[in-house]
């Protein structure tokens, strides 16, 4: 597995626990999307799995190994971008020269096709660019840094409508079979058509974690102008009438992350 | 989704070895520290070379004479320029998103925390002597001339460190002098792993609180009960001087040792919350 956790418990000085007991297992090659409520935890977690942050209890394991540790040798496969980050004042060319030989599968010319792909200019001073600019910059390094594991935490705040549409486009096809992509984002409608697991975190645990190709088989997504009588597992009302949630039928139909989401945290079993 | 192959997993054998410090890794950490950093160093070498130059033309230009000068200038200006120098060490943890960065980096924590120490105290140590050698004799050169022009008499002698440590400073004592001075060093390096905002200040009230408590303490237990130093004496009875100081420095050197370690940890348990 590329990410064992087993009853990880933890809660910051004077704070009420946050993960009691949570227990997590991910194998590479999918892009997982981490969704929860505000201060559920979602960015606490990806400081554990990155080695910022100790657990203090439970086991967690990335790639065989303690994250908190943080050996070089760990540190070379994994990429986090956090979400408020720092970048040096420096050009895009001088950061990647600085940067790239920590790791072994660095990718010059992936990061040279994405930069294009987002129009940045290796030229360009960092300090220069926008936040949303400097975020398509911290994104295509991580792609190019080719590490089994990428940890992106609300990746597509501030990026313009265009921007996230190429961030869907070269996150799906810069992704090897060894990897493993974990994008935490309250913006679900960002993620879809992008991500092929979901995991939801809400009171200190993973309430719902499930491939998309799953749901899809065991759920239907529809908006109906009125509640069935039957078969609704879950429903919202939406302009048009009602958001649904129902067994599938003969024929998959696309899933709705924000509907499914609401669901779980509202308490519907769909696992 | 693949099956787990050892392709998720790093390498067992990469695992057990050089992971706490490779020399290939070390320069690679350096070479991305200069090339991030160069111009800030650059600024910094010219901010106390031009530092250097005004304070000496101010204190030349306020003294009758410059022979007897040089050691009490050397001592302020190793003062000043080292706690801020040294004492902005580790700029990567003044803040927490740069904090993630540093610690992020795949180098181990000695690899990061013996270039620190490399850029902060060794480059220091072997830097500023040779700026306050160069600019130092430049100033008094400069104001010599200028003095001279003008008719003033200028008694003055150039720096020389082999005189300073030939007259001035006594052979014996240079070992404690040494490390005592990289005692100094070593607690504002360690206040900057520890401290994460004003790390300078916080270091000095907070070595200033434990002097005074030591030093109140001693003269409170040997000064007002008597106590004339009872355990200590025996260590120094019967002792040269040389044998005195070569004791302190043993102690020093154990003192730095300890400051050092526990800086390391600090930097190697370092968390973001």
């Amino acid at each position: 597995m590329m990410i064992e956790i087993k009853n990880l418990k933890f809660r910051y000085e004077k704070q009420p626990d946050l993960f009691t007991g949570l227990t997590l297992s991910e194998k590479a090659g999918s892009i997982v999307g981490l969704l929860g409520k505000n201060g559920a935890g979602k960015s606490t977690l990806l400081k554990l799995i990155t080695g910022l942050l100790a657990a203090p209890d439970g086991t967690l394991t990335i790639m065989g190994e303690t994250p908190i540790k943080r050996h070089p040798a760990f540190l070379e496969e994994v990429y986090f971008i956090p979400e408020e980050y720092d970048l040096p004042p420096v050009k895009i060319s001088e950061f990647v020269k600085a940067n790239a030989l920590f790791y072994p599968r660095f990718d010059r010319e992936k990061l040279r096709k994405i930069l294009t792909d987002f129009e940045l200019n290796a030229n360009s001073r960092l300090s220069k660019l926008s936040y949303g600019q400097r975020k398509k910059f911290l994104i295509a390094f991580a792609l190019s840094t080719n590490c089994k594991l990428l940890v992106l935490d609300e990746p597509t705040n501030g990026l313009d409508i265009p921007s996230k549409s190429v961030f869907r486009r070269v996150v799906a096809s810069s992704l090897g079979e060894d990897q493993l992509v974990i994008i935490s984002t309250h913006q679900v409608k960002d993620v879809e058509n992008l991500i092929d697991k979901i995991l939801v975190i809400d009171q200190g645990q993973i309430i719902f974690s499930q491939n998309l190709w799953d749901i899809s088989g065991k759920y239907a997504f529809a908006t109906v102008p009125y509640l069935e009588k039957t078969n609704c597992l879950y429903h919202e009302v939406a302009p048009g009438g009602f958001k649904i949630i129902k067994p599938a039928e003969k024929s998959r139909t696309e899933v709705d992350i924000e509907l499914l989401f609401n669901a779980a945290i509202n308490g519907v079993k769909l696992n | 989704m693949q099956p787990l192959t050892e392709l998720n997993l790093i390498k067992p054998q990469a695992m057990k070895t050089n992971q706490l410090f490779s020399l290939k890794r070390f320069c690679n950490y350096t070479t991305s520290s200069l090339i991030l950093r160069y111009r800030q160093i650059l600024l910094m070498i010219g901010a106390a070379s031009a530092g250097l130059l005004l304070s000496l033309f101010f204190f030349m230009s306020i003294n009758d004479n410059w022979n007897n000068e040089w050691v009490p200038f050397s001592i302020f200006s190793v003062s000043a320029a080292s706690l801020l120098y040294i004492g902005s060490a580790f700029p990567a943890l003044r803040s927490r998103e740069k904090t993630i960065n540093f610690l992020m980096i795949p180098a181990s924590p000695f690899e990061k925390f013996l270039y620190e120490f490399i850029e902060r105290i060794v480059l220091f140590c072997v830097l500023f002597p040779i700026l306050l050698y160069l600019f130092g004799n430049l100033a008094l050169g400069i104001v010599h001339e200028i003095k001279q022009s003008i008719g003033d008499n200028f008694p003055s002698e150039y720096l020389s460190y082999q005189k300073i440590f030939k007259d001035v400073v006594p052979a014996d004592a240079v070992s404690i002098i040494v490390l005592g001075v990289l005692a100094a060093f070593s607690i504002a390096f360690a206040g900057t792993i520890v401290f994460r905002k004003l790390p300078l200040i916080k270091t000095i009230i907070f070595v200033g609180v434990v002097f005074l408590v030591v030093v109140g303490y001693c003269i409170l237990i040997f000064e007002e009960m008597k106590l004339n130093f009872p355990w200590i004496e025996p260590f120094f009875r019967g002792k040269s001087k040389a044998e005195v100081f070569s004791l302190f420095a043993v102690l020093l050197l154990i003192f730095n040792l300890i400051i050092l370690s526990y800086a390391f940890f600090k930097l190697k348990e370092k968390e973001v919350s």
